[in-house]
């Protein structure tokens, strides 16, 4: 009898053994499928990029392999190509950036089994500036002692993606600086009157004082005039005009 | 033949829809990552980049330089020579740039690096500095030069940063809108954007106020000047008043303030309120100021779909540079709401200010309504009646943007036209007093 019912407690206890472990990977499955952890974001690589397609690795967590996920990157202008979940920690993809993408920093969102994580502020659209200085017209001929000649020169155009923008036009040169020299570093002989420069016909300014172009306008308007005094010596006079352009 | 002509037409296709939807910039020197704001360790050693594309259609020469970072009172940034670039907070003599010199063909593009290296015994706060990248000069006896300035900005970390700064001049003047000229000067070592408050008081009485925050920062030992509108909606007497002005850093800390008194010289008419509307395919609307002003009288059929359009008076400071030989008015407004154009054509009223015949010196004749087109980036002064006795400008538009009450130079006197003129009247009446002497006499 002793030995029957130490045989069933021996079957009993092995069954329990058996059973147990199968139970708890029953729950563990379960548990799995139903609540997928939210992901995270921790970090972008490269953590920022500008216009065109750029390649990128998302660090983060809770990322499941062989699982669908989304990745969205806030504000408009960039737009998410094919991801691929590389593994649990790791996710790669390609942010598509459009020319007119603000610059400044984004959010990036991944979805993973219905649950997002978001990364604040973790990955930066680059600033560009396309400065075009104008080119066309940029001659006053031959000018006539004790007249003022004017010219408009055109082709002038500003791009960018900063918040703002401003350009800047002035003659850079450190040695007489502002006049038409028979020099082109103004070591010869200058004008007496300074060469001046605007936005509009008229009102002008001397190059030596920026004149700055900001806010909406893509096009550079630009109007030169020189003064030459009547006792002003012949010669071949020039003045470079630099436009430099900056984002904020 | 058939599969072929396929092919090639999906070739087609695809080239330009690529085309399409491409980026697409204008062709010029391009510079991308052109700002490197970073904290920086006393004894570290730092690397950046940046990418100098040539988006023209003709080769570039491009030179690479450190310069000085300055700033003017009208210039949010000056490219500095050394011998210009006395500050203490220079960063110039900490960087270095390579390649300084390089070719690029249309198209290509070259990566630079910037490296910075910082003293372990550097003092407290900022440091500044430019990366200049310019093409060689263009052009003969007037050439120009396309260039970027890469504002460098450079913290000390772990340093004491003061923001301390003053308002050295409040310049006010009475014009619509009131409008103060504010220079703050950086008196501290650090760089900061200013956020600007204004309040116009009469004791405690705050009858209009002014707000600005700056998109540029103003650097260490430079000043800057910011234009305050001011904002009321109520009308304001002639009379003396208080203006206090606030400047507070990017972290909301107050840097500096000042107060002046001001003489509002003639009575300020408050602005008009923004009103928008809801337009419909089948409906008519008007959109008008609750003072009726400002007026835009849209058919029906004028949307296609339901667009949500909305009417605000516009900083006249703001605008575009006017159309060559005009100068503009004071009644500037804006109307949003619509980017493409409207299918049928809306007829704008605006009654013109004694302000804005003012500036036409009496003349409403010489008053015209410009519209600023955004897409070809100019004014376009449209055809439009006068109504002297309405003191009214009415014209068509089949889009919104920006408008503004323009001055037309004065009409220039056609001789030629008016002794014409004085000739056929002279003829006509010496052959009506002929022909009326002819029945006279019985002919």
């Amino acid at each position: 009898m002793k030995k029957r019912i130490l045989t069933l407690g021996i079957v009993l206890a092995l069954v329990a053994l058996l059973v147990a472990p199968m139970a708890v990977a029953a729950d563990d499955t379960v548990v799995t499928a139903d609540v997928a952890e939210t992901p995270t974001v921790a970090s972008v690589a490269p953590p920022n990029a500008g216009v065109g397609t750029n390649a990128v690795t998302i660090t983060g967590t809770n990322f499941i392999v062989g699982e669908p996920a989304t990745v969205v990157v806030s504000g408009a202008g960039v737009s998410v190509g094919a991801v691929t979940v590389a593994s649990t920690t790791s996710i790669t993809t390609t942010f598509i950036i459009a020319a007119d993408a603000a610059a400044g920093a984004r959010d990036v969102s991944v979805t993973v089994g219905g649950k997002t994580g978001t990364g604040t502020g973790n990955f930066t659209v680059n600033g560009y500036i396309t400065v075009t200085a104008p080119t066309t017209g940029a001659d006053l001929g031959l000018m006539t002692a004790g007249a003022t000649k004017t010219a408009q020169i055109t082709g002038g155009t500003v791009a960018s993606n900063w918040a703002t923008w401003s350009v800047s036009a002035i003659d850079a040169k450190t040695t007489a600086k502002g006049y038409m020299n028979t020099a082109a570093n103004g070591s010869g002989t200058s004008l007496a009157a300074k060469f001046q420069i605007s936005k509009t016909a008229g009102s002008y300014t001397d190059a030596d004082g920026a004149l700055s172009y900001t806010g909406n306008p893509t096009t550079l308007p630009f109007y030169i005039s020189q003064v030459v005094a009547a006792d002003a010596p012949a010669g071949s006079y020039q003045i470079t005009i630099t436009f430099t352009g900056s984002g904020s | 033949m058939k599969k072929k002509e396929g092919i090639v037409g999906t070739v087609l296709a695809l080239c330009v829809l690529f085309a399409l939807t491409s980026p697409v910039l204008a062709g010029g020197l391009t510079v991308y990552g052109g700002k490197i704001e970073s904290s920086v360790n006393p004894g570290g050693n730092y690397s950046y980049t940046m990418t100098v594309e040539n988006t023209s259609d003709a080769p570039m020469d491009i030179g690479v330089e450190v310069k000085g970072y300055g700033m003017s009172s009208n210039s949010d940034f000056i490219v500095l020579e050394p011998e210009e670039d006395k500050t203490p907070y220079t960063a110039r003599a900490l960087l270095a740039v390579s390649p300084g010199n390089f070719h690029l063909e249309p198209g290509d593009s070259k990566v630079i690096t910037v490296t910075a290296k910082i003293p372990s015994g550097i003092a407290d706060g900022g440091r500044y500095a430019i990366i200049f990248i310019h093409t060689a000069p263009k052009g003969g006896m007037v050439a120009t030069i396309s260039a970027v300035a890469a504002r460098v900005l450079l913290t000390i970390d772990g340093s004491k940063l003061i923001h301390d700064s003053e308002v050295t001049s409040l310049d006010l003047e009475s014009s619509e809108p009131l409008l103060a000229l504010v220079t703050v000067t950086n008196n501290g070592n650090h760089h900061y954007k200013p956020h600007l408050r204004g309040v116009l008081r009469k004791g405690d009485k705050v009858l209009a106020t002014a707000s600005l925050d700056a998109d540029w920062p103003i650097i260490p030992g430079y000043s800057h000047q910011f234009n305050l509108s001011f904002v009321s909606n109520e009308t304001i007497p002639p009379d003396k008043y208080d203006v206090d002005i606030e400047v507070r850093d990017d972290s909301g800390n107050l840097v500096t303030q000042h107060t002046s008194s001001f003489e509002v010289e003639k009575t300020y008419v408050a602005p008009p309120s923004p009103v928008s509307l809801t337009l419909t395919p089948g409906n008519a609307s008007v959109l008008e100021t609750k003072n009726k002003e400002i007026s835009i009288s849209f058919p029906k059929g004028a949307v296609t779909g339901q667009v949500e359009v909305s009417l605000r008076s516009y900083p006249l400071e703001q605008i575009p540079a006017p159309p060559a030989g005009f100068n503009p008015a004071t009644t500037c407004f804006r109307i949003d709401g619509l980017t493409g154009l409207l299918a049928k054509e809306a007829t704008v009223t605006v009654k013109y200010t004694a302000a804005d015949l003012d500036k036409a010196g009496g003349d409403a004749s010489r008053l015209r309504l410009a519209r600023w087109d955004e897409a070809g980036s100019q004014w376009s002064v449209l055809k439009m009646g006068v109504d002297k006795k309405a003191l009214a400008l009415t014209t068509s538009t089949n889009r919104l943007s920006v408008w503004a009450v323009m001055v037309a130079p004065p009409a220039r006197v056609n001789w030629v036209g008016l002794a014409g003129g004085a000739a056929a009247g002279v003829i006509i009446i010496a052959l009506l007093i002929f022909f009326l002497a002819r029945r006279r006499r019985g002919y």
